[in-house]
């Protein structure tokens, strides 16, 4: 079960840069009478950080919950790393886990043990490394996300902020190739958030991975993404370069990072009068 | 009217729909359990805290459960007896319902409260705060990981608790009878040995891994299953609660039949203690 450091990454073998890694066919998910997609095609580079908008319960969370295999959709296919992961059985869908990383928006840290084995649970679940050595790497980790001394903390014991950050280190423990971060900067302060940032931008830096990012936060988005989408409706609405997008003149584009809602409103008259 | 007729049956017909659909997802979620325990069994540090937890903890319950049980039994047994002229049999037949009915399925419920409530609320609130889905995506089943360790606790120790709720009824009953209304410690002891066989209590404690096997999964599936927020953790620790006892009092009786049968296979059926 446990694996030597080497046998770990014999199964995750680095994908060339610019590689599709990810790509969403076609996919249809709805939730009951409440249809959250309706045709998304979408493809994840490698080494490219996205950024996905979109208003709150458009399904951003959702769409990472696909990528990594949590939901199933009605119709489309997940392909990541060239196999649909309909098709994989148990054991492949763990190997190819093990090459991802998700933070989640409720952070979801395991409150029945500490930080510490928090943020070392793939590597004490996984490898055979000592008792020493995934601590030195948790401090590191932990290090990295700006928290110390909280290894033995129990998550009750953080705040909200805390908690994000550990979860964060949690995700980037085993240095993923794919990284999902559910509005990594929600509920921090800007210097924090601003600290996650640059943490997200050096991750890509030194990992050259898949960055996909889940945010409200325009001037996070600026800052981290090569390439922005924006899912509205069911459908992915905009795909283009932050240049592109402060250049857009799509008035939902343009009230969201303005954060202006009457220009949504003249977007939503604009579209009743088209129909 | 008609159409008030047809609603109702459209609901009956939809609820007989979900009670199917549950039992199936139940037996499906049984399955992939089992499979997991024969393919790696567990790891005694995912065991020992539930063991832990699932048995040490619901030592003082079991305790108070059966010591009132005996106690009960005695007080409704012993005027009745001593009326009739019996009283010498007060043990024996205190003992005989503690061992063979009472204990099991007074310590079953009880544990389906304790350890079943607190196994679906625990399980809903991880599924509800994402903690189910955190696992998976740390590539750790989160059947392996969370239901067959708990699974194997309840399994065996649920026997052993109903063991000791055994003995504690039998001294409940012992400290009514000999030391509160005065009666004999030799004939509570001697008419008890003589006729409760240990096809009897065997009989019970072999219910009660039955027992043990279902509170931990319907509980599971439970809490698994959890709605949202925190009326779904709720009302899965209620609906998991009631679910086991309806089975524990089921399983109870049809295992009831079952040794009926089997003892009368194997001995015949004669009265016990009273023959030869
Ligand atoms: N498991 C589920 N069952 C039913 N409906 C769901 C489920 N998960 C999400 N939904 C619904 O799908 C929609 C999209 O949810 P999602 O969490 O992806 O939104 P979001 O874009 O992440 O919003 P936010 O920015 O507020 O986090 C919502 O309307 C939500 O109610
Ligand atoms: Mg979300």
């Amino acid at each position: 079960m446990r694996a030597t450091v080497e046998e770990l990454s014999a199964k995750r073998p680095v994908p060339k840069a610019g590689e599709d890694v990810v790509c969403l066919e076609g996919l249809y998910k709805s939730f009951g009478p409440l249809k959250v997609f309706d045709g998304i095609d979408l493809k994840f580079r490698y080494d490219q950080t996205t950024v996905v908008l979109g208003r709150s319960g458009t399904g951003k969370s959702v769409l990472l919950k696909h990528i990594i295999g949590l939901m199933k959709p009605d119709a489309g296919r997940v392909v990541v790393f060239g196999r649909d992961l309909q098709e994989l059985d148990q054991a492949e869908l763990e190997n190819l886990r093990l090459r991802f990383g998700m933070l989640f928006q409720s952070s979801a840290l395991f409150d029945s043990m500490d930080v510490n084995a928090n943020v070392g649970f793939l590597l004490y679940e996984h490898t055979n490394l000592s008792e020493a050595e995934i601590r030195k790497i948790v401090r590191e980790k932990l290090d990295m996300v700006g928290l110390k001394d909280v290894e033995n903390r129990m998550p009750e014991e953080l705040s909200g902020g805390m908690k994000k950050r550990v979860a964060l280190a949690r995700a980037i423990a085993m240095d993923p190739q794919i990284i999902l971060y559910d509005e990594p900067t929600t509920g921090l302060d800007p210097v924090t958030a601003d600290s996650i940032n640059d943490l997200i931008v050096k991750m890509h830096k030194q990992l050259r991975n898949t960055s996909i990012v889940v945010t409200h936060d325009i001037v996070s988005t600026f800052k981290i993404a090569h390439r922005i989408v924006m899912l509205h409706e069911g459908k992915i609405i905009l795909d283009e370069t932050p240049e592109g997008v402060r250049n857009s003149t799509d008035p939902r584009v343009q009230s969201f990072i303005r954060g202006d809602a009457s220009l949504e409103a003249v977007a939503a008259k604009k579209t009743g009068e088209e129909k | 009217m008609r159409q008030r007729s047809m609603s109702m049956i459209a609901s009956v017909g939809a609820m007989t729909e979900d009670t199917v659909a549950e039992f199936g997802a139940m037996s499906l979620f049984t399955a992939r359990m089992f499979s997991w325990i024969f393919r790696s069994f567990t790891r005694w540090r995912l065991l020992a805290p539930q063991l832990y937890e699932i048995g040490v903890r619901s030592l003082p319950v079991i305790f108070a459960t059966g010591a009132f049980i005996g106690m009960v039994m005695a007080v409704q047994v012993y005027f009745q007896l001593a009326d009739l002229g019996y009283k010498q049999f007060a043990g024996l037949l205190i003992n005989i319902s503690v061992v063979k009915e009472l204990g099991p399925v007074l310590a079953g419920v009880m544990l389906a409260g304790r350890v079943g409530g607190s196994l679906s609320a625990e399980l809903g609130t991880m599924k509800v705060t994402e903690q189910i889905d955190a696992l998976t995506t740390l590539a750790a089943n989160p059947i392996r990981y969370l239901v067959v360790p708990r699974f194997l606790a309840c399994l065996f120790l649920i026997p052993f608790l109903t063991v000791y709720c055994d003995c504690i009824g039998v001294l409940g009953g012992y400290a009514v009878v000999v030391w509160i209304y005065g009666g004999s410690a030799h004939d509570y002891w001697f008419y008890s040995q003589r006729s409760i066989e240990t096809f009897d209590v065997l009989a019970g404690v072999s219910k009660s891994f039955l027992f043990g096997a279902v509170i931990a999964l319907v509980s599971c599936y439970k809490g698994f299953n959890c709605k949202p927020g925190a009326e779904g953790v709720g009302r899965a620790a209620t609906e998991s609660f009631v679910l086991s006892f309806i089975s524990i009092l089921i399983i109870n009786f049809f295992m009831a039949v079952f040794f009926k049968a089997f003892y009368g296979a194997i001995w015949g059926l004669v009265p016990r203690g009273m023959g030869s």
